[in-house]
């Protein structure tokens, strides 16, 4: 199995805050073994932000999930290493990843309600994350997390901080969830689909926000989103997944600019446009591929213009395919 | 603009009461989620209604196809008011029209087969024979890009794009001329999600079909919608031809949810001065025009006089509620 190098790896003469190697994440089901990710391999770097893109089954929400090991059984981490720290998180012991899981590596959400505590206001959430990684004294747990909520921007964060989770809007909530996850200025953020469920004016805000913290903060973020116009928005280097697999990685700007898989151009195209044509668009064929049911080869074949006998009898590996970029198409990187 | 409008709505109100239960009944504050909205669609037309949560576009929609009777106001149908009909005489008029929802999974029972989720509000309406309505299910399937041989599947069987369509089939069923459609593509995935849309642009086509096309994504609407309806707390801010809507905003709330939209190709985004705030609560009453809190252009008479949807100097179609709309680009 080929390991693909980090491709944006010690940028500025840093070293990756988090090297994933071929992870792999099986759900052992009645229908058999479903790999819901399959061989995924990339780097986070300080202050950088890689964005994950795809569609619904394709594994992003389990690889980021994977990360902190908190996929749900009977999913579970097969085969791979994710090194952190000089540690491989995907084999260290519960209590030693339990140092790791919320201050050095934390994770926000796309539904806030669900990882706030309804019962606690948001600063004793906030402070009680210091109390318990820090030890910290209540007094001044409480102010670090009025601090937070100021600079998260929740307007006059002193009172705020004494809400319950259901007086915030959506975007407050949302600012709440992430100045909890910061407040231990962690290396890496994990953010799965922070701003779905958001208004565009709100998601938009959140966005700002997120780059303006992470470049005061220097936070290695990994972005996922099924919205190629955020990821465009937020990412430095970009992931597209399809069916459990990584398809192509490059950066953003390559990326948007000029894809590579048939798949990633297809689904450029078939965006609508703020300044597209009124009418029909351009639409890729077939339907997202079932983990349970997929094509034989490459699981892009049965979609792809491209695809020959060749794509239907073997599942290309990601390749790299000019500078800092891979792709997994026979077509492209044979 | 020709022709004559298929829908009228004037002056139309809805009002929730909140809060204040049994006792505390003198505690009940009401909730304007619709104010005073007046519009109309022409027949063969594809009018949206934009805006964000609460700004009030699935009531208006639910009040149009008298799901939520509305409090004031008129609504007329093909000629006919339907405020204050009564159930019955709501029936025929329930047949012309339809809905469609955001979510595939819920809107269709799972128990039934898809043959006879598309032909129950035939044979709720007593229309045709079994034979001749086993024959339309058969033509409304393949009208929709699926197979007659899908018919005797269950909905589980199928991916949200396909479960869409079957709701579509539904509610093509019994023949209407509007289609109401509430964010029916925003569940999908991407690469399905143009396969829809080009479906309900076809089928405009093929059945003579108005559509009233809810949806909070700008980039969607630019590509079905004939003219643009923004919605901001409750009220129409703009009423525009779409290429208008898009390229010659005349309120500052259609400004916000432009540059709002994240698109691939603009690049990491750079922070925009003009997006400050969150839309109030509707239960606020805000003096004047109620965009005025998150609003860069105001003068004094945005804080006490409230804007009506008037007219633009030079393009009588191109309606918007500001005091300002005539001052130059946006």
């Amino acid at each position: 199995m080929s390991s693909i190098p980090g491709s944006a790896a010690a940028i500025d003469g840093r070293h990756p805050a988090l090297r994933v190697r071929d992870l792999e994440v099986s759900f052992a089901t009645e229908g058999g073994i479903l790999r819901a990710a399959d061989r995924v391999s990339f780097d986070l770097n300080p202050g950088r932000t890689l964005g994950l893109v795809g569609e619904s089954g394709c594994g992003k929400s389990v690889t980021a999930l994977a990360l902190l090991r908190l996929v749900p059984p009977p999913g579970r981490i097969v085969g791979g290493e994710i090194l952190f720290d000089g540690v491989n998180l995907a084999k260290v012991k519960e209590n030693r990843l339990d140092k790791v899981r919320g201050r050095r590596i934390a994770m926000i959400f796309q539904e806030p309600m669900t990882a706030l505590n309804p019962v606690l206001t948001v600063g004793d959430q906030i402070a009680e994350v210091l109390r318990v990684h820090f030890d910290t004294a209540k007094a001044d747990a409480w102010s670090a997390a009025v601090d937070m909520l100021a600079r998260v921007g929740i307007p006059d964060a002193p009172a705020r901080a004494k809400s319950y989770p259901h007086q915030l809007s959506g975007g407050m909530r949302q600012r709440a969830m992430i100045a909890m996850a910061l407040i231990c200025r962690p290396d890496v953020l994990i953010a799965d689909e922070p701003t779905t469920a958001l208004d565009v004016t709100v998601q938009a805000q959140i966005i700002d926000l997120m780059l303006q913290l992470q470049q005061d903060m220097g936070t290695a973020i990994l972005f996922i989103s099924h919205d190629l116009g955020v990821i465009s928005e937020i990412a430095d280097e970009v992931m597209v997944m399809y069916a459990g697999r990584v398809i192509e990685r490059s950066p953003a700007e390559s990326l948007f600019g000029a894809p590579l898989h048939p798949y990633t151009i297809g689904l450029m195209e078939t965006l609508p446009r703020l300044d597209g044509r009124p009418g029909r668009l351009p639409a890729v064929p077939g339907t997202v591929p079932d983990l349970r049911n997929l094509p034989s080869g490459c699981r892009y074949s049965d979609r792809c213009p491209l695809a020959d006998e060749a794509c239907r009898h073997r599942d290309p590996d990601l390749k790299p395919a000019g500078v800092g970029r891979f792709v997994a198409c026979l077509k492209v990187a044979p | 603009m020709s022709g004559e409008a298929l829908l009228e709505v004037r002056d139309l109100s809805k009002e929730f009461r909140v809060g204040g239960e049994g006792l505390f009944a003198r505690d009940a504050r009401r909730l304007l989620a619709v104010n005073d909205v007046s519009f109309s669609i022409e027949a063969g037309e594809v009018l949206a209604l934009v805006g964000e949560s609460g700004s009030g576009k699935t009531t208006l929609s639910r009040a149009i196809a008298m799901l939520e009777p509305p409090t004031r106001g008129s609504v007329r149908f093909q000629g006919q008011e339907l405020t204050g009909l009564g159930r019955r005489n709501l029936r025929p008029v329930r047949r012309r029209i339809q809905l469609i929802y955001q979510d595939p999974y819920g809107s269709l029972n799972p128990r039934l087969t898809v043959g006879a989720i598309i032909g129950e509000p035939l044979a709720v309406h007593g229309i045709g024979s079994r034979d001749e309505r086993q024959f339309r299910v058969a033509q409304l399937i393949q009208d929709v890009g699926l197979s007659p041989h899908d018919l005797a599947r269950y909905p589980h069987q199928f991916s949200g794009g396909q479960r869409q369509r079957i709701a579509i089939a539904r509610a093509l069923a019994l023949e209407p001329s509007l289609i109401i459609a509430d964010e029916p593509v925003s569940a999908l995935d991407v690469s399905v999600r143009s396969q829809v849309l080009n479906l309900l642009l076809d089928l405009r086509r093929s059945h003579g079909l108005t559509y009233l096309f809810v949806s909070h994504d700008l980039t969607v609407v630019r590509h079905i919608a004939d003219r643009v309806a923004v919605m901001y707390l409750g009220r129409i801010v703009e009423l525009a031809q779409t290429n208008e809507i898009f390229n010659n905003p005349r309120h500052p709330y259609t400004r916000v949810l432009l540059d709002a939209v994240p698109e691939v190709g603009r690049g990491k985004r750079r922070p925009r001065e003009k997006l400050a705030g969150e839309p109030p609560s509707a239960l606020e009453q805000i003096p004047g025009c109620a965009f005025n809190p998150r609003c860069w252009i105001t003068r004094a008479e945005c804080f006490h006089t409230r804007p009506e949807l008037e007219p633009a100097l030079g393009d009588s179609s191109h309606l918007a509620a500001c005091h300002l709309r005539n001052e130059g680009r946006l």
